[in-house]
């Protein structure tokens, strides 16, 4: 059927993120793996700009899969996504990097190019952006000394101890100036100390203005940071708590 | 510009990191190149024998006994109007027998013959060995001509035979290329396998695909023509020792000089490394790539 719509660009005909202030907006969202398993189901969550969130939940629950989506590392199989305001269920293959780029994310596993030194690593994630070649050299010692490592600046991620990749890696993420924060199970591999040297530095960047987002199962970490708290359980979100509290919100969902 | 600086160091520091994966990409594509040249240099040769022995078949047409040799400017001119003939030449009968004693000479006592028996004589040369027949049957239609030999059998043969040794030898070098592209790909794919995860961390820090693709293609370019350039190496220095041999032993053996082969095989070799390099490369990051 004719529409006027059809005769705008497709950035113009999409629907715009209901929120001004959202960072991350997720509607009706089922998330389907391509062997036919259904990881989330209806979820709706808003998380505005400059927040700091836990998403908590038992093994499988689906915390993963949610990150998934806002790097666009899947696509959900029906509902929108939104991450600062751009709709990014509709992005097309070509356009994916541009979306990394200003989406950081950590993993538990770090995942740094074992090829190269702490610095090429986070150098990487500027030349991948056509970063002025000028400009790169300063970036980078920024935020290695932000996370405490110039000094280690030039050994093989085989040479640093499981906290110090960490920290590379949180450099990588941050190098761009991301918008957004994603970290999925940060501190799973780590030490108590070094668990709350990642923590701090994850709040120092949100203090700064940028919206983190952490998956984890480090119940004492939830705890004490006094942050709000989202809880899942099979592929749902079940809890959404201010200043929440891993503990009860674990009871919470086991009275649900 | 940066860009292409900033790609070959990415070459360069990889290829210094893992060292033993290039020296297997190499290595590979070393052999197969070398396989494929002296295959070349063998069909350069045969083709070389084959023009060699086609460039002596010629149609002789003896002329008839009555012929007046004020007539040949004419004659000749009427021969080589015909399509498909390049030369003519005449052999006067004496001539003929002068060449005939000579090489009878220690054989056979020609003092007997009292009388020279053969006829004034055509030597017609062909443009191509495939013209053969038609140019000598043509001949015929063109007056005062007694006979004509050209040989047909020996002609046929020849060309049926210089088919055969085409065409197998076109199949054999298709066969060849398509190994080579095949195993020089495998060898790449596994030095691309051995660094798949860095490619799904790239794309997760939000590579391009091409940003990504561009050192693995520019690293197999680099290892193609590196190989390649061992084996033309091999290839041009065997040839230049062989055929000195070869000549001092049969010295009328039309062998293809080094100076006139070596200069379109050499480079020939480098393009073909680096092409198979490129597209083993190209093969292999796709498989990683999801783009
Ligand atoms: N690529 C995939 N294909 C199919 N099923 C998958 C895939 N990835 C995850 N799943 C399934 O989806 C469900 C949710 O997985 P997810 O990784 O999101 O859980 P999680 O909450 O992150 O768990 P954990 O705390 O153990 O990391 C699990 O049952 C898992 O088996
Ligand atoms: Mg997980």
């Amino acid at each position: 059927m004719f529409s006027w719509k059809n005769l705008l660009s497709p950035a113009m005909r999409r629907p715009r993120a209901e929120y001004e202030d959202s960072m991350v907006e997720l509607h009706g969202i089922n998330l389907v793996y391509p062997n036919g398993y259904q990881a989330l189901y209806d979820v709706e969550l808003l998380v505005r700009k400059g927040e700091f969130v836990f998403l908590v939940g038992t093994t499988g629950s689906g915390k993963s899969s949610l990150l998934k989506l806002l790097y666009r590392e899947q696509a959900p199989k029906n509902g929108s996504v939104y991450v600062d305001n751009h709709d990014v269920g509709e992005l097309r293959r070509s356009e994916v990097p541009s979306l990394r780029r200003k989406v950081g994310v950590i993993f538990q596993d770090f995942r740094l190019l074992r090829e190269k030194t702490a610095w090429e690593n986070v150098a990487y994630a500027l030349e991948v952006t056509g970063a002025r070649r000028r400009e790169i050299p300063r970036k980078v010692a920024q935020v290695l000394e932000l996370v405490g490592l110039l000094s280690k600046r030039k050994r093989m991620p085989g040479q640093l101890s499981g906290g110090e990749q960490q920290r590379v890696a949180i450099a990588r993420a941050l190098v761009n100036e991301p918008r957004l924060l994603l970290a999925d199970e940060p501190t799973g591999n780590l030490d108590p100390d070094s668990s709350w040297d990642i923590m701090q530095i994850l709040s120092r960047v949100n203090a700064g203005g940028t919206t983190v987002m952490v998956a984890t199962h480090d119940q004492q970490i939830v705890d004490t940071m006094r942050k709000r708290v989202i809880v899942m359980r099979q592929g749902r979100i079940t809890e959404d708590l201010e200043r929440g509290n891993y503990t009860v919100a674990q009871r919470a969902t086991q009275v649900v | 510009m940066g860009l292409a600086h900033y790609f070959l160091r990415e070459v360069l520091v990889n290829v210094r990191r893992s060292p033993l994966m290039s020296v297997a990409s190499v290595t590979t594509v070393m052999v197969l190149t070398m396989i494929v040249g002296f295959f070349l240099v063998l069909m350069a040769n045969l083709s070389n024998l084959a023009r060699d022995l086609a460039s002596d078949l010629k149609v002789v047409a003896y002329l008839q006994a009555d012929f007046n040799r004020d007539q040949l400017g004419e004659l000749r001119s009427r021969v080589l109007k015909l399509p498909g003939v390049e030369g003519v030449s005449f052999v006067s009968r004496e001539q003929a027998f002068e060449h005939l004693k000579k090489r009878m000479n220690n054989r056979i006592q020609l003092g007997d013959l009292t009388h020279n028996p053969l006829p004034d004589a055509l030597e017609i040369r062909v443009r191509r060995a495939e013209d053969l027949e038609k140019v000598g049957h043509k001949v015929k239609g063109v007056g005062s001509i007694e006979k004509v030999r050209f040989g047909e059998d020996v002609a046929r043969r020849m060309l049926a035979l210089n088919r055969i040794v085409r065409t197998v030898g076109l199949v054999v070098l298709i066969l060849l290329l398509v190994s080579t592209l095949l195993v020089v790909s495998n060898t790449i794919r596994l030095t691309v396998y051995a660094r798949r995860r860095d490619i799904e961390v790239m794309q997760l820090v939000g590579a391009a695909g091409w940003f990504i693709r561009w050192p693995f293609l520019l690293e197999g370019i680099l290892q193609g023509l590196v190989g390649a350039a061992l084996a033309a190496t091999v290839v041009s220095e065997s040839y230049r020792l062989l055929v000195p041999q070869l000549l001092s032993s049969v010295s009328f053996l039309p062998v293809a000089a080094p100076e006139s082969l070596l200069p379109w095989l050499c480079p020939g070799l480098l393009l073909l490394g680096a092409l198979v390099g490129l597209l083993g490369s190209w093969i292999s990051v796709n498989r990683f790539l999801k783009v």
